[in-house]
């Protein structure tokens, strides 16, 4: 049993070595930043907002969405509501009121989930471009103007922004602030190789009729019809820029509760719509989408639960163990602490594990520092100690969100708008 | 039009990751060796001790004054006390080499036959000093052969600290059979399975000994009951028989 779980843990380490070396050479490789084209004509946009339970902000996205810098008569507003039982339905009627210049159209259906909200908005869109806009971000001004010229040539299908945690107020927000930096900079580089896996729902701009000719977004597809259509653009060979001068912002998770739910619903989308996808697994039809991004997205919940479980496995034993022993000895602590002694040395290093640990680490932080330099922000811009806490300890929490994907998985748990 | 696969990118990944291997193993192979070079010097630094001593009590038994005993005993029991430390250390080390386990094993070798040699000098030192110390002989395994030699070894571990130098324990590792002592010592006390502890001249226990049953053993062979024993349960018949006396 010992062996088997010394072959995994040293299997994951290899592989996560390969992954994490693989794209420092992307990294090194130099910025190919994507090209933009000169706009002689602007195109007509629509922005779609499906919104569910947004009473809170459901206004302030409109708002933003209202406030971009683009001709009024070439940008069409549709606000889906999915069949909310809060007071969405009255804030949206007050926006729009409030904008009578704005060509606003609100459809309100019975709850069938975002996929239906969106292809109900989709057929009544009548702009080149469409643009989805989830009900608790924001976008910046200037977005349409900066990312419209990005679509340079017929086989890009869709253009994403990068995209930050709004306004972190507390520490678990700060802690995802980190890691929404580190993120947009890692698909900055998947996006040099035409790899980007996931569209997120706040802003992302398409070519309509690419939508339309693929049929709009998968429904009922437990919360992850992004990810879905992602695959789908990449099953058929179309292109995803990902662009770093535009921003989003949106409403990170402030409590572990939603937090979790946020992770899982994620995570387990990822995997099984990888897995759905996984005939294109090593085609080289589909470049390095297919011979590492999508081997990645299907074994990395694997290696996470590989990594994290024998690192509490091994963190924890000789605690438990002593915890444990410490019974055969009528608990007497005591007798032990005072004759406790410490003579450390160099050579008791596990050294093998130690190099392995030392180059993983130097390029993590690597990437962290490039990350931030990137996003022109400072490392310690949210506080030392959730930036301490997001180096340390947070993908450690995230390999516990694994642990309920794995579950659900095992007992084929429906996910829920 | 989506760019070709970057196959260059995937070769160069694997060779920087077989590289990194190497290293690690190249840096494993070297830190085997210095930690062999390390234990060996401790190793011969502790032999110089022993023969020291050796010669300590040799010397006392043929005078008659028993003046420098303490002294002598307390840098037995140090040098003891520094050659479990290392013998600890190299089980670690042992168990952490991939690469280096023949000279491992030698070393384990030798440290076993210095622990027996200092087993035999504490009895050369009870008869010239008249030390009052139990020893005792632990003969443990591998964690297959032997599930419980980890929870007795922590057992030992704290009557060690509980009598500290009032009680001597050696940890021979039974496997060791390629050393004709080890195969001696297990047959002279009957030795058959893991964890074996002999106390003093008992014969081995061959299972998991119990920390009272443990400090019965001990506490029964001192002449003069240490105070970290526990208190004498005496029957009451006794305790009646003992007042009279008094009395009369």
């Amino acid at each position: 049993m010992n062996t088997v779980v010394q072959v995994l843990l040293w299997m994951a380490a290899v592989v996560s070595l390969y992954f994490a070396v693989f794209w420092f050479l992307v990294l090194i490789d130099g910025s190919s930043e994507p090209r933009r084209k000169e706009m002689k004509k602007w195109p007509s946009v629509t922005v779609i907002i499906p919104a569910y339970n947004e009473e809170d902000c459901i206004i302030p996205t409109m708002e933003s969405v209202l406030a971009l810098d683009y001709p009024r008569e070439l940008l069409q507003l549709i606000v889906v509501n999915d069949g909310s039982k809060d007071r969405t339905d009255e804030k949206v009627k007050q926006a729009i009121a409030a904008h009578p210049e704005s060509e606003i159209l609100y459809i309100s259906k019975p709850n069938g989930g975002k996929g239906t909200a969106l292809n109900v908005g989709i057929k009544q869109a009548r702009g080149e471009y469409l643009a989805t806009m989830d009900s608790d971000s924001f976008v910046e001004p200037a977005a349409l103007m900066k990312m419209l010229p990005r679509f340079v040539e017929d086989d890009i299908a869709a253009v994403v922004p990068a995209m930050k945690v709004r306004d972190p107020k507390n520490w678990l927000q700060r802690i995802q602030w980190y890691e929404y930096v580190v993120n947009m900079f890692y698909k900055e580089m998947m996006g040099r190789l035409d790899c980007l896996h996931v569209i997120p729902g706040p802003f992302p701009i398409y070519r309509t009729d690419v939508v339309r000719e693929l049929g709009g977004f998968a429904e009922n597809h437990n919360l992850t019809e992004d990810l879905e259509f992602t695959l789908r653009l990449q099953s058929r060979n179309y292109r995803i820029i990902q662009v770093m001068d535009t921003e989003v912002t949106t409403l990170a998770p402030d409590d572990t509760k939603s937090f979790y739910a946020q992770r899982n619903r994620w995570f387990k989308g990822a995997v099984m719509n990888a897995y759905s996808y996984r005939w294109m697994l090593f085609n080289r039809k589909f470049g390095d989408f297919a011979m590492i991004q999508l081997p990645t997205i299907l074994i990395s919940g694997v290696l996470s639960l590989i990594l994290v479980s024998s690192f509490i496995y091994y963190s924890l034993k000789p605690y438990v163990k002593f915890g444990y022993n410490l019974f055969y000895v009528d608990y007497d602590i005591w007798t032990i602490i005072k004759a406790l002694t410490w003579h450390p040395s160099f050579w008791d290093l596990d050294f093998m594990s130690v190099v392995l640990m030392f180059i993983m680490t130097a390029i993590s932080l690597t990437m962290i520092y490039l990350a931030h330099r990137r996003a022109n922000e400072s490392m310690i811009a949210k506080g030392i100690g959730p930036f301490a806490v997001f180096l340390v300890v947070y993908y450690l929490m995230l390999g516990f969100a694994w642990v309920g994907v794995a579950r659900d998985l095992v007992f084929k748990k429906v996910q829920k708008w | 039009m989506r760019q070709p696969t970057n196959k260059g990118k995937y070769i160069a990944a694997a060779a920087i990751t077989a590289i990194i291997f190497l290293l690690g193993l190249f840096v494993g192979l070297t830190v085997d060796s210095k930690r062999v070079n390390l234990i060996q010097d401790q190793y011969l630094a502790q032999r110089l001790e022993f023969e020291s001593s050796q010669l300590q009590y040799g010397y006392i038994s043929t005078i008659t004054s028993k003046d420098s005993c303490p002294a002598m005993y307390q840098l037995f029991y140090d040098n003891l006390k520094k050659m479990d430390e290392v013998r600890i250390k190299l089980e670690t080390y042992a168990l952490q080499s991939k690469i280096n386990d023949n000279s491992f094993e030698l070393l384990k070798r030798e440290y076993t036959i210095e622990q027996i040699r200092y087993w035999m000098l504490s009895q050369q030192a009870q008869q010239s000093c008249n030390q009052d110390v139990v020893r005792v002989l632990y003969f443990y395994s591998t964690d297959k052969e032997c599930p419980d030699c980890s929870e007795q070894a922590f057992v030992l571990d704290y009557v060690k600290k509980l009598f500290k130098d009032k009680v001597l324990i050696y940890a021979l590792d039974g496997n060791l059979v390629q050393e004709p002592m080890i195969v001696a010592l297990k047959k002279q006390f009957g030795v058959s399975s893991y964890p074996g502890i002999v106390i003093e001249t008992e014969q081995s226990s061959n299972e998991f000994v119990s920390k009272d049953r443990i400090l019965d053993g001990i506490c029964s062979r001192f002449k003069e009951r240490p105070k970290e024993c526990p208190a004498l349960i005496v029957p009451e018949s006794e305790q009646e028989n003992s007042t009279e006396d008094v009395t009369a």
